[in-house]
């Protein structure tokens, strides 16, 4: 170290702002220099006794300090408090640990983000469902709307049976067994959906040949139906058709059976009852008797005489609408009526089952709801 | 020269604790600080009311600008860049007036405890010289140090009283830190020369 080198530290060294090793350096040139020797020895002599005495402020001086700061903190804007406030955080912030912890949050965070991203292509499914389950039935409805639409019917027919207690004689059993049959058209129904339009189809060809080749080459698509798709609608409207044939082509034994047996179909119990009048024997006791050898004849002669007693009621019988008023002004109505009388009194029986009927409607139409899901 | 006195609660604690709300840190800090800043002050402006009045300003301007005090800083650092610039300002105005008379006498006879301190520890015998040499001693000092070139003075003020860095001495003033270590070379010669006929009295009396 030389002179120049020793005047660059010497203030340094005065102050204790060196390092030992300079400090050490400069002893050693300070034993061989006497000029820097003496100059620092001055300094040092000097810095020591040149002590600037402190002078004690006024008493209340403090006291004043304290009221103006007081003063000032009261005036300070509160944007210089948020200002503060916010240094003193960001004070806070930027220290190293919570800036580990910020971004060991973020990191953990944003992962399990992409955790739930991947998944979510699988996992949105599902919800995705549930936030369309509203729609979805619509669109199942359409596919399911045939049954659905042939279930109303039979549900409606049971309703038809509740109000309208069947008018035909042999109630009992066969009351059961069509109300069986409706029971399976509406349990049924959408099970039967294809088996509806195929019946559909079916019944149209058989009429459309009836329409072109006339009832001989109708009458086995008819029976074909009505065998095919027992207890249908389309089973029961082929029945009416290949009845109306036989009326027809004057096979009245075999219009009566499947009238008699159109007569247990709830939608066909007044039109059948009619029908069976229209061909029926003229005498109450024809029509109490169990059908004989001998009816078709008499039923012959019956529908002969007709159109000479009651023209009327003749020529609306071939027809296949139901018609109360060709029924009325018919006489032979009388017996219909009085079997109805006598139906009447089995109100009681009817009643006892009836209240199944409703709750068959509605759980047709609950079934068909649900599959609709 | 004795080491500062460093207290177990620094300056810059309590100046945290301040701006945290903490008032009784900040009747702390004007405790500890407003005798060394009266004195910084009171030897530029040499007006014993009007430092006072200063060291007000400048606890006020601490207080106000309060969140610009980072926690790395040094408070003294700070506090004494307040007080330059508000001694700054006070001699602008005053500039236009006439130069208080260098003579003015400070005030005699508030002996420091410092030097009697100091020279406590010798002979007991001696006890009413070195009371009438110390208060003849400091009023050197204090004529001496008044006398100072104010670029020396400020240097040696910021230096002694308020313990501030070379460094932040050089930061404060705008000037390099080779310029500040000059001033403060020139201005220990200059209070050398102004009591070295007292010199020998101190070193006889330690």
């Amino acid at each position: 170290m030389d002179c120049d080198n020793f005047d660059q530290h010497v203030i340094d060294a005065l102050y204790e702002e060196l390092d030992e090793l300079t400090v050490a350096a400069m002893k050693r040139h300070m034993e061989s220099c006497s000029r820097c020797a003496t100059a620092f020895s001055a300094l040092r002599a000097t810095r020591e006794i040149a002590v600037l005495p402190l002078e004690e402020p006024s008493e209340e001086l403090e006291s004043r300090i304290l009221f103006a700061a007081s003063a000032a903190q009261r005036k300070t804007p509160w944007h210089r408090k948020a200002l503060r406030g916010l240094a003193w955080a960001g004070s806070h912030a930027m220290r190293p640990q919570l800036a580990m912890a910020a971004v060991f949050v973020l990191v953990i965070g944003s992962s399990l983000l992409l955790l739930r991203a991947k998944p979510g292509t699988t996992s949105i499914g599902p919800v995705r469902v549930t936030e369309r389950g509203e729609p979805s039935p619509d669109r199942d409805d359409g596919a399911q709307s045939m049954p659905a639409a042939t279930a109303a019917p039979a549900a409606s027919m049971v309703g038809a049976v509740a109000e309208n207690p069947a008018p035909s004689a042999p109630a009992t059993a066969g009351d059961v067994a069509a109300r069986g049959e409706s029971k399976d058209d509406a349990e049924q129904g959408n099970a039967k959906g294809g088996k509806a339009s195929e019946a559909q189809t079916a019944l149209a060809d058989a009429k459309a040949t009836e329409g072109s080749l006339g009832c001989e080459a109708a009458l086995p698509k008819y029976d074909d139906v009505a065998v095919r798709f027992t207890g249908t609608s389309q089973a029961s409207d082929a029945m009416w058709a290949a009845a109306s044939c036989h009326k027809k082509r004057g096979d009245t034994t075999k219009a009566r059976e499947l009238y008699s047996a159109l007569a247990q179909r709830d939608g066909y119990k007044d039109r059948a009852a009619e029908a069976l009048n229209d061909t029926a024997p003229p005498t109450n006791q024809m029509a109490a008797a169990a059908p004989s050898p001998t009816a078709p004849p008499a039923a012959t002669a019956a529908a002969n005489q007709a159109p000479g007693g009651a023209g009327k009621a003749g020529a609306a019988a071939p027809a296949p609408a139901p018609m109360p008023k060709a029924a009325s002004p018919a006489k032979p109505a009388a017996p219909y009526n009085n079997s109805d009388q006598s139906l009447e009194k089995q109100a009681p029986g009817w009643g006892g089952t009836r209240p199944n009927a409703a709750p068959e409607k509605r759980k047709a139409a609950d079934s068909a709801l649900v599959e609709g899901f | 020269m004795a080491p500062p006195v460093r207290e177990e609660v620094t300056d810059e604690v309590l100046m945290m604790r301040f701006q945290g709300g903490d008032r009784s840190a900040f009747a702390a800090l004007v405790r500890k600080q407003k005798t060394p800043l009266y004195n910084f002050i009171v030897r530029q402006i040499r007006v014993p009311q009007v430092a006072e009045d200063l060291v007000q300003d400048v606890f006020v301007k601490i207080v106000q600008s309060a969140a610009d005090f980072k926690h790395e800083a040094r408070f003294s650092t700070w506090a004494y860049a307040i007080a330059r610039n508000v001694c700054i300002d006070h001699l602008r105005k005053m500039s236009l007036r006439k130069h208080p008379s260098l003579d003015q006498p400070s005030k005699p006879d508030d002996d420091g405890p410092t030097l009697g301190e100091r020279t406590a520890d010798a002979s007991p015998g001696a006890q009413v010289e070195r009371a009438a040499i110390g208060s003849e001693m400091q009023v050197r000092i204090v004529h001496a140090v008044e006398l100072l070139p104010g670029e020396q003075r400020e240097v040696f003020l910021l230096r002694e009283i308020g313990h501030v860095p070379f460094k932040d001495i050089a930061e404060m003033t705008g000037v390099s830190e080779n310029t500040v270590k000059s001033r403060m070379r020139y201005a220990l010669e200059r209070l050398q020369e102004a009591l070295s006929e007292y010199e020998d009295y101190a070193r006889a009396l330690r």
